[in-house]
């Protein structure tokens, strides 16, 4: 399933339309693919194009395995044996206008200074990604000694205690250990860090899964007002795609390696266009409590060391038709095309589709694709049958 | 997909070798039979242990007295003597051959022992708790800490007589303690497993509980103790042997090198007397470890290096 | 804090059930130990008065029911009174034990110290290397591991002293010299305990190589080492403060259970190189049926291993925060 427009084709029109939009563009990533080595190799992101904007939340959401962690890793360069990038290219934009960052030409120091002081990340798990056994004065230490060498050590500290107190944690904990946290004020701590060196981008992997509920609440709201403050924007990597669409401005949806549905939030929230994105939303209870039926997706993501034939949803998809089981599809526009009466309150959708516009509504099934299926999608891909879009409809 | 997702405790993890932890690696064990024939360490340490467990077998029905003094004193290896000859002039490939039930007999023997208070005592006390399980433990660590072979000694010069019995009993109730250690650790963390509280709040019987639900889940680290407690035992047979302590009128390799020093073979440049015995103890240890390491391979597959492809940059 | 005062509190109860061990123990013997002891005592020359008296209060065997005599052992050894050693006719056992323990101290300790070192190194590079040539090095060391003392010291002292005169046969330092500070002396027992030193390295080093290395493997997939990367630190920074410095906390823990076991291995290789220390005296008590010295030892020598296991704990404790806390 080699997806969107070969690269030749982003070549004429669309390289405008991207500078139009293109100046507050901070990553883009292009044609990314990982594999895993091994005795049959696993590709666990297929060729995936996607671009960050500044002061953004782009929300990346999926099932466990679906490739959103190792494409998370794949944006900070961080694969390790047996996984490997086989394709793709990496650009990032600082905000102070010099020239685009190939990141992927990066090498030994100039990566480890790209990571961090640009781009840091939050891990899945707050309990374990800080150093159990030193204190957090040392680890902050540690970011700066690297970084910011000619930083004393009376400003190491200020600025370490400063940092904990943004995110609401004592600053004397800073001789304390990690063990002496709870779970909410590691994961406070750990995006304290991220901070540390006010990056232009945070990949956050399920920072919150770990976490129950309230505390999960605190720390999206204290995520969401430091952005405000710092300006810095977020990959925000979850399984759980109401949260995503409440606090993301962008979402793609990944299954199987592949984004299925790329679309800004608030029209997805809406009206889900890919089969799979409708399914995930109907295994999540609503953020804002409208009260719905849940339902799981029955099957599991096929096997990603097999060659997939087709379209790698069909089996578990209840709209496939004939040609879901032979042809792979490609992402393009949504159909019908946003803007044609449906959501009047939409921008009107570009001419050519760029890959990885986030602007544009794009999405990866047949259904979608007048050539193939001339009818219009079933009312549950149109907002027919979804939520509050249903009424809107009426 | 995480890359990062997996965990261990520093607890969880035993000096010397990191251990298979949590529920099921016994039954991974039986299942995964078809892998572990795939470790190159694991076949290559069975098959060397299979030959000398063979030699123990019928070696001494194929090899002439080992005791009886045939030849010239001290003599090199030659085809007649395929390892040479003693001072007084035996011949030093039969006593070699003979002596290899005897030593292996003691490892496995203490092993087996040793193994068994072990489980009674780790996984009694952890699944006990309370006073019983922090008393049993206190000994355990006590017996850890107080160091063996000196204690054998003192114990040794003053009960001399009754072959290898007394050795094995000895060696086994002084090497039980630091794998009733571990297997009380994991008793402690599986028994508060939800499956486990399952059990006991649909009122198993506790022997079930403890046969069905804990031992083998603990199977694999079980089998790697006994394993590890076999090497020691034989190691420490050896030593008492070589320091002439205890029995000394059963033939073991210890005690081909006990007459050996004491004869004076390594002034003499009598290799060939010194060397195959200790040689043998070596292999027998080296194979025991290889079939431990192997088993651990297959059941923790951390271990494992990645190869990467050719071709790669 | 608590746990020193818990880790304080079990070597004391350790050194209790040592002390009550070894009163125990000459109640295994048939015969009267006392007669024994003293019959050899005579033959060695006179021994002095009320000798008699004194060692069957020392092994726990004079008069009273078992809590008197318990208690006459225990009021004997607080007052060093370890009996007279038959080997070393008239010493008091206190005084042969004092001469002795210093060679096997300095010469275990050191040894045991050069090898955990090296070990843990070479563990941590060849798991932070994973697959490289120091990595591929590995599985032989698993044949160190089971080789015994006694044969491996046989091994290197036929090679590097009766084949290639590079060290010497036996013995702690140079026969014509005193024992003194002077440098003569201390050159000649540094050059005398080399081979001895080198057999405890080699049979223990690969112990700690091997458990370092897995320990340095499971720690690289720790979520804070890939995090320390993604924070951008140098490798360098990397593995020694986040992997090795984690991955190392279980070696420290063997470290001291291993002492016991060292000290063990040190008896076998001591007799071999008739090396002055406390294991080749313990060995020669055993074979004169000298009681006294045999139990004073085995007190000394456990009591000296309680100690190192002690101090790795509290050294734990500095170096582990989480133990600081409540456990």
């Amino acid at each position: 399933m080699n997806t969107v427009v070969p690269a030749e084709a982003g070549v004429g029109g669309p390289r405008e339309a991207r500078a139009a939009a293109g100046d507050d563009v901070v990553l883009r990533a292009e044609h990314l693919s990982v594999v895993y080595d091994g005795e049959r190799a696993t590709r666990a992101v297929r060729d995936v194009t996607v671009e960050l904007r500044r002061n953004e939340v782009l929300g990346i959401a999926g099932e466990s395995g679906c490739g959103k962690s190792t494409l998370a890793y794949a944006l900070m360069r961080m694969l390790r044996p047996p996984a490997r990038l086989t394709a793709g290219t990496l650009e990032f934009r600082d905000r102070d206008g010099s020239p685009p960052v190939d990141v992927m030409a990066l090498d030994g120091p100039e990566l480890r200074h790209f990571r961090w002081t640009k781009l840091s990340m939050v891990f899945q798990s707050a309990m374990n990604a800080l150093n159990p056994v030193t204190s957090l004065r040392k680890q902050f230490g540690d970011i700066f000694k690297t970084h910011v060498p000619e930083m004393g050590a009376d400003e190491r500290e200020e600025r370490s205690r400063a940092l904990l107190e943004m995110v609401g944690i004592d600053p004397g904990r800073v001789s304390g250990f990690p063990h002496e946290l709870s779970g909410g004020m590691r994961q406070r701590v750990v995006i304290a860090m991220a901070l540390a060196l006010q990056p232009e981008i945070v990949i956050m992997d399920e920072p919150t899964t770990a976490l129950d509920v309230v505390v999960q609440r605190e720390i999206l709201d204290e995520i969401e007002r430091l952005r405000e403050e710092l300006g810095f924007s977020v990959v925000f990597i979850t399984h759980d795609l109401s949260l995503l669409l409440e606090i993301s401005d962008r979402l793609a949806v990944m299954y199987a390696g592949e984004i299925v549905e790329y679309a800004p939030s608030d029209q997805v929230a809406r009206a889900p266009a890919h089969p799979y994105t409708l399914g995930l939303l109907e295994s999540f209870p609503d953020m804002r409590g409208t009260r719905r039926q849940l339902h799981g997706i029955p099957g599991s993501p096929p096997d990603l060391r097999d060659d997939l034939l087709g379209c790698s949803f069909a089996p578990r998809c209840s709209f496939a038709f004939d040609p879901c089981a032979i042809v792979d599809p490609v992402l393009g526009p949504r159909f019908p095309v946003l803007g044609t009466g449906l959501d009047p309150s939409s921008p009107p959708a570009h001419a050519v589709h760029v890959p990885g516009d986030g602007d544009a509504w794009t999405v990866a099934c047949h259904l979608h694709d007048p050539t193939r299926c001339p009818s219009e999608p079933p009312a549950a891909l149109r907002g027919g049958a979804h939520g509050a879009a249903g009424t809107e409809q009426a | 997909m995480t890359i990062a997702s997996a965990s261990t405790s520093p607890e969880g993890a035993r000096w010397g070798s990191v251990r298979p932890t949590g529920g099921g690696v016994g039954i991974r064990l039986l299942v995964g039979s078809k892998r572990l024939l795939r470790s190159r360490r694991l076949v290559l340490g069975l098959v060397v242990l299979a030959f000398f467990v063979l030699v123990a077998l019928v070696g001494p029905h194929l090899v002439g007295d080992p005791n009886a003094f045939v030849g010239p004193s001290m003599a090199g290896p030659s085809a007649r003597f395929w390892l040479g000859t003693t001072m007084p002039g035996q011949n030093i490939f039969y006593q070699l051959v003979d002596s290899t039930s005897g030593t292996l007999e003691v490892g496995f023997v203490a092993g087996a022992i040793a193994t068994l208070v072990s489980v009674v005592i780790g996984i009694g006390g952890g699944f006990v708790g309370g006073y019983v399980d922090e008393a049993l433990a206190l000994f355990s660590n006590v017996i850890l800490v107080i160091p063996g072979l000196p204690l054998i000694i003192v114990v040794a010069s003053y009960v001399r007589s009754g072959g290898l019995l007394p050795t094995i009993l000895i060696i086994s109730f002084t090497s039980w303690a630091g794998y009733a250690r571990v297997l009380r650790g994991q008793t402690l963390s599986i028994r508060n497993r939800d499956y486990v509280l399952a059990a006991r709040v649909a009122g198993e019987k506790a022997w079930r509980i403890v046969f069905v639900e804990i031992l083998p889940s603990e199977l694999a680290i079980i089998v790697s103790n006994f394993i590890f407690m076999v090497v020691f035992a034989i190691l420490t047979q050896s030593t008492l042997a070589f320091l002439g302590i205890g029995d000394i009128s059963t033939l073991t390799w210890g005690n081909m090198l006990n007459v050996a020093n004491n004869d004076e073979a390594l002034t003499s440049g009598a290799w060939w007397w010194f060397v195959p015995p200790g040689l043998c103890i070596a292999l027998v240890g080296t194979a025991l470890a290889l079939i431990n390491f192997g088993l651990d391979e297959v059941l923790n597959p951390r271990l494992r290096v990645y190869k990467a492809p050719k071709g790669r940059p | 804090m608590r746990y020193i005062a818990r880790k304080l509190g079990f070597y004391l109860v350790a050194a209790w059930a040592a002390i009550t061990l070894n009163f125990f123990l000459p109640r295994l013997i048939p015969g009267n130990p006392v007669e024994i002891l003293m019959s050899r005592l005579d033959q060695s020359g006179s021994p002095p008065a009320g000798e008699a008296h004194r060692l069957s209060l020392l092994l726990g065997l004079g008069g009273g029911n078992i809590a008197a005599q318990y208690w006459h052992y225990v009021d004997a050894l607080a007052h060093l009174n370890l009996g007279i050693s038959v080997t070393d006719f008239p010493v008091p056992v206190s005084q042969v034990i004092a001469s002795t323990l210093p060679w096997t101290l300095v010469l275990v300790g050191t040894a045991t110290v050069i090898s955990f070192v090296v070990g843990i190194t070479l563990g941590a590079i060849a798991g932070w290397k994973r697959g490289s040539w120091i990595d591929s090095v590995i599985p032989s060391t698993t044949f160190l591991t089971a080789l015994p003392y006694f044969w491996l010291a046989l091994l290197l002292l036929y090679l590097l002293a009766f084949v290639y005169h590079v060290f010497p046969l036996n013995g702690g330092y140079s026969p014509d010299l005193t024992p003194g500070w002077t440098w003569a002396f201390l050159g000649s027992a540094i050059y005398h305990s080399v081979l001895p030193a080198l057999t405890i390295v080699i049979a223990s080093i690969g112990g700690w190589l091997l458990g370092m290395r897995n320990m340095t493997v499971t720690t690289l997939s720790e979520d804070y080492v890939v995090a320390a990367e993604a924070k951008g630190l140098s490798p360098r920074r990397i593995m020694i403060g986040y992997a090795a410095r984690n991955a190392v906390m279980p070696s420290i823990t063997g470290f001291a259970i291993s002492i016991g076991f060292v000290v063990s291995g040190s008896v076998a290789m001591e007799y071999v190189f008739s090396y002055p220390g406390i294991g080749y005296e313990l060995l020669q008590a055993v074979n004169n049926e000298d009681y006294a010295l045999a139990q004073g030892i085995f007190l000394v020598i456990t009591l000296a291993v309680l100690g190192a296991n002690l101090i790795v704990d509290l050294l734990y404790g500095f170096i582990d925060p989480r133990t600081r806390q409540s456990r």
